[in-house]
């Protein structure tokens, strides 16, 4: 069996072409059915987000099965574009192990490390046992990228620290207070961005919201929409006094929050940490404010330089993802192989083991006389032969196994030997389905959006 | 049987260093499973330090404090004791690299020291041959809680001193907007201010106490409450150091930065008085002799 799979994504192909051959919903089902119905596809999972369109296959023809997913894909997009195959990349076999693995762990994502897509995985899979299309070897490859995935996760931090400006405020915050619970958080004008941090700080435990707008009728308006409580602009004093976190993004040309404003706070606050994010251009707070001990102040500038390192810094994880993949893509080579060769050992063996029987039977009735030592010996030492004739073979196939070059010889095996192949591969599934129930997917969860970067958002970027 | 003392000394010493290890590659990788071991060879650690020091105990028949080495090693094990708490309770393997750089180092210099300097009594005082035929039993007493108070409150002040320098580049970061890999793994300003105030809340009243017992030591002892020496008066300057820290946060509700400083520097001054004094002050071989 081998494993194909054709696609494409963010890097090959721009997203006027990706979005033709997006699936989503019934669109996939159907191309599921689809897929299952044409030649040398035994399997089929379709892998399909805003950034990508994959087609996994399991195949007994490796070009055969390739051709079948080009016809395919041309008339999902219904031949509007002709030059379609320039868009499309192929991995095979271990290669398309790996590149799974590689995408179920965030690292061939637009946003490196992005957590959607393991869900995404997880979904391709669902979509297709639903449908029927996949049987032991994409049901376990699909599985085991998603643990792969998982083992990303967690072992490295490539997934840590936020690529948003909003997230990065709202971890900002957690380093200055630890938990977020029982924080006031005061709004000062509004827009987009403090809307986006108040909704992720909430989500961390702030409960209070204040807000304060130059106009008190706006604030009223706005506290609705926070469901926060409206104070008046010009308390803006007092109300810092109660504030913890302060976002400040007026459209005022000057400064709104003093230095003298805050020196009083702090006196009044006794000292307690109060942080400050200015996200308005022209700025809304005094700088000098940061120099002030307990006072934290950052503006729009400093947030994407946090933005930056932390891209940086999950750049650095790659390497050690990458060692965890090629961990990962070792254990599934070894389950591959040994799915190859086990049974074809077994049938082996019992191929054998028949023949010394039946010749055993037949040397007992022509020979009555025979006494039970005698009986013995002879069946011991037929048992002798077929061992010793079986060795050699037998060592050959499970080094075989693991060594591509030679894995060609296991085709042959089944014909030098006679044995029946489409027996084996029964046999095979079969034990497979004894031994290891197909596990049920646990439920796709709902894909997080706080991570993705403002910029993105604003190019109309894909949210998926 | 010193010699199993010291065997099992040198065990935990080796243990603490593996767990150093453990956290340091912990803290390189950022892998929550290492903790766990690091934690494992800390406790292995205390066990075999506590051993090592109760059997020196069996054996002399006291308290392992009366020379400069087994005082070391008993501070450690008191620091350690305290920090295995902490760690139990906070969960916080930065500050269990930090903590253990010090006491396996602690341990290791205490290991190494030529016999001669291991041999110095702890607190380099000129005893009066005649007040030393006091009864002992009195005299231990209040030497014992001495010793017990001032140690713990040395190891609180300890952890203080760390959690502090924890504190502050955990400021300077968040201030400075240099984000490095300290930035991930250090836990929020806030629990790191309480908790430095919280071992100073510890170690104030336990050096307290143990002013106080020692000069009752020093009444039987030598006749006087108070003479004035070089380690008295730097413990009364330690003492006040702490006692302002307090004050100016408890008070004049200093926060963050400023409070974390004078506790950092009551710290040195502790670290002076324990170390410094005893070799500064009054010449080793003096006591050789004396003793």
């Amino acid at each position: 069996m081998h494993i194909v799979t054709v696609g494409l994504n963010h890097k090959t192909a721009p997203v006027e072409v990706r979005e033709k051959l997006s699936f989503a919903g019934t669109r996939r089902e159907l191309g599921l059915q689809r897929l299952k119905a044409l030649p040398h596809l035994q399997e089929a999972v379709i892998l399909s987000t805003c950034n990508r369109t994959e087609i996994y296959a399991a195949t007994e023809d490796l070009p055969g099965a390739r051709q079948s997913i080009a016809v395919f894909l041309n008339e999902v997009q219904q031949g509007v574009e002709t030059r379609l195959e320039r868009y499309l990349y192929n991995f095979y076999d271990l290669e398309a192990v790996q590149h799974l693995f590689v995408v179920a762990s965030g690292l061939d994502s637009m946003i490196l490390g992005e957590p959607q897509i393991l869900g995404q995985v997880k979904e391709a899979l669902a979509v297709a046992q639903e449908k029927k299309t996949v049987l032991a070897y994409l049901s376990k490859l699909f599985q085991h990228s998603v643990e792969a995935g998982k083992r990303v996760r967690t072992e490295t931090e490539i997934g840590q620290n936020a690529v948003s400006i909003s997230y990065a405020a709202v971890e900002l915050a957690r380093k200055i207070f630890g938990a977020l619970e029982g924080k006031v958080v005061l709004i000062v004008g509004a827009g987009k961005m403090s809307e986006l941090t108040v909704k992720n700080l909430r989500e961390h435990g702030a409960s209070a919201i204040l807000v304060a707008n130059r106009t008190y009728e706006r604030a009223c308006q706005l506290a609705r929409d926070f469901s926060g409580e409206p104070v008046a602009f010009e308390a803006l004093g007092e109300t810092l006094q109660k504030a913890d976190i302060v976002i400040s993004s007026t459209g005022a040309p000057h400064l709104v929050i003093h230095y003298d404003m805050v020196q009083e706070v702090m006196r009044a606050r006794r000292n307690r940490s109060l942080f400050l994010v200015d996200i308005a251009v022209p700025r809304d707070i005094d700088p000098r404010v940061n120099q002030m001990d307990n006072v934290y102040l950052y503006n729009i500038d400093d947030l994407h330089s946090v933005v930056e390192t932390n891209l940086q810094r999950r750049e650095q994880q790659v390497k050690r993802a990458e060692l965890i993949i090629s961990e990962e893509l070792m254990n599934f080579s070894n389950w591959w192989s040994s799915r190859q060769v086990v049974p074809l050992i077994r049938a082996l063996r019992d191929r054998g083991d028949g023949i010394r029987r039946q010749e055993l039977e037949k040397l007992f009735s022509r020979c009555p006389d025979l006494d039970e030592k005698g009986k013995k010996q002879v069946a011991s030492m037929t048992q002798a032969i077929v061992n010793k004739l079986l060795h050699d073979p037998v060592v050959f196939l499970k080094q075989a196994a693991n060594d591509g070059q030679r894995a060609k010889y296991l085709e042959v095996m089944p014909e030098l030997f006679g044995l029946d192949m489409a027996k084996i591969a029964q046999d095979a599934n079969a034990r497979e389905a004894a031994s290891e129930p197909t596990k049920v997917l646990e439920p796709v969860r709902a894909p997080e959006k706080a991570n993705l970067s403002l910029a993105e958002r604003a190019k109309g970027g894909p949210l998926c | 049987m010193l010699i199993l003392s010291e065997r099992f000394l040198q065990l935990a010493s080796v243990s603490l260093w593996a767990s150093l290890a453990v956290y340091v590659a912990r803290f390189k990788a950022g892998t929550p499973r290492l903790a766990y071991f690091g934690g494992l060879l800390a406790k292995a650690g205390w066990v075999a330090l506590s051993v090592s020091l109760l059997v020196r105990s069996l054996v002399q028949g006291h308290l392992p404090i009366t020379t400069f080495f087994e005082s070391l090693t008993t501070l450690v094990w008191v620091a350690l004791t305290i920090y295995l708490y902490l760690d139990w309770k906070w969960r916080w393997p930065v500050l269990s690299a930090f903590f253990l750089l010090l006491a396996s180092g602690g341990l290791a210099y205490a290991l190494f020291l030529p016999q001669e300097v291991r041999a110095l009594p702890p607190v380099l005082q000129v005893v009066p041959p005649v007040i030393r035929a006091l009864p002992p039993k009195l005299q231990s007493g209040w030497l014992l809680l001495h010793v017990t108070f001032n140690f713990f409150s040395y190891g609180a002040f300890t952890l203080s001193f760390l959690i502090g320098i924890q504190y502050l580049w955990q400021d300077y970061q968040l201030k400075h907007k240099k984000f490095t890999i300290w930035y991930d793994r250090l836990p929020s300003l806030d629990r790191l201010d309480f908790l430095n105030a919280r071992m100073i809340n510890w170690g104030f009243p336990l050096l307290t106490l143990g002013i106080i017992t020692g000069s009752i030591w020093a009444r039987y002892a030598w006749g006087t409450y108070w003479d004035w020496n070089a380690k008295e008066s730097w413990s009364l300057f330690t003492w006040l150091i702490f006692a302002f820290a307090l004050y100016f946060r408890d008070i004049r509700k200093w926060r963050g930065r400023k409070a974390v400083l004078f506790t950092v520097i009551g710290f040195l001054a502790v670290l002076f008085n324990y170390f410094g004094i005893n070799f500064l002050f009054r010449h080793p071989h003096f006591f050789i002799r004396g003793s």
